[in-house]
């Protein structure tokens, strides 16, 4: 059994910036969790971001040992890559809502305004980022 | 001259951090909270914007009466960003220390029970000062 089975650890770690103050925020966070239902945790899990810039020893520890990792952003802020960039953290696959799947962000306080519709697309191109990253791993 | 955008009078924020159960569980209860809640004076905010320094959320928040901060655990990591940029924080919720329910993980984030997050949202709408709408 490999190390990263022994640790239950999943082949892709996946970051959301989570934000819920505008719709394209929360949309991050919805998608992400159905990535995790539709694929499971042995493929993919997500890492937590706010662990990771408090440098929380155990989380740090475990997502360094992640092979492959795709971070996801809600707007032009891009917050989730500034962030890890500072602690030296590069994706393997990055999504914009608004730059790659063109979302309109209708913030601020539009935590709400998003459709299961919305959920399905960005959970549906987090799945395709994620594929692409397992296929590397062949 | 341009009109000044409204600011809620609490500024919620919270770690949203899915690796655990209770992560997942402080941003899946405050958007149900927020469903019920008065969005005159309640907004979710960004930690993630205020952890980067965003100019405008960090403004917003200055502008915010009351800062309320929802937690996961005894990381406490969403009250530690806030707190790294200055921000004196008026109301906590940590669903670990204070709620007793239990941090399930790592990468478990769907591991808590129907109960456990409807006394997360009560909870929460209590902290907003009990309205809802």
């Amino acid at each position: 059994m490999e190390m990263r089975e022994r640790m239950g650890l999943p082949k892709v770690g996946l970051f959301a910036c989570f934000s819920g103050s505008s719709n394209t925020g929360s949309l991050t966070g919805m998608a992400a969790l159905e990535v995790v239902r539709r694929l499971g945790s042995e493929k993919v899990g997500i890492c937590s971001l706010p662990a990771i810039l408090n440098e929380v020893p155990r989380q740090s520890a475990m997502m360094r040992r992640i092979e492959k990792l795709v971070v996801v952003d809600g707007c032009h802020n891009a917050c989730a890559r500034e962030l890890l960039a500072d602690k030296g953290i590069v994706p393997d696959v990055y999504l914009n809502l608004e730059e790659d799947l063109h979302l309109t962000k209708q913030g601020p306080f539009s935590s709400l305004a998003f459709t299961d519709d919305e959920v399905k697309r960005v959970a549906d191109a987090i799945v395709a980022a994620v594929n692409r990253c397992l296929a590397g791993l062949k | 001259m341009e009109k000044e955008e409204h600011v809620p009078e609490n500024a919620i924020f919270c770690c949203f951090g899915c690796m655990s159960s209770v992560g997942t569980l402080t941003g899946v209860a405050v958007l149900e909270a927020y469903k019920r809640l008065d969005k005159e004076k309640n907004g979710l905010f960004c930690t993630s914007a205020i952890a980067v320094g965003v100019p405008k959320h960090r403004k917003t928040t200055e502008r915010a009466k009351r800062i309320i901060v929802v937690d996961g655990c005894y990381n406490k990591c969403a009250t530690k960003i806030l707190e790294k940029a200055g921000f004196k924080i008026d109301k906590t919720l940590n669903l670990l220390l204070d709620l007793k329910i239990p941090k399930i993980g790592p990468f478990k984030p769907f591991d808590y029970k129907e109960e456990d997050l409807e006394r997360a949202v009560t909870e929460i709408i209590r902290l907003c000062g009990g309205e809802t709408k």
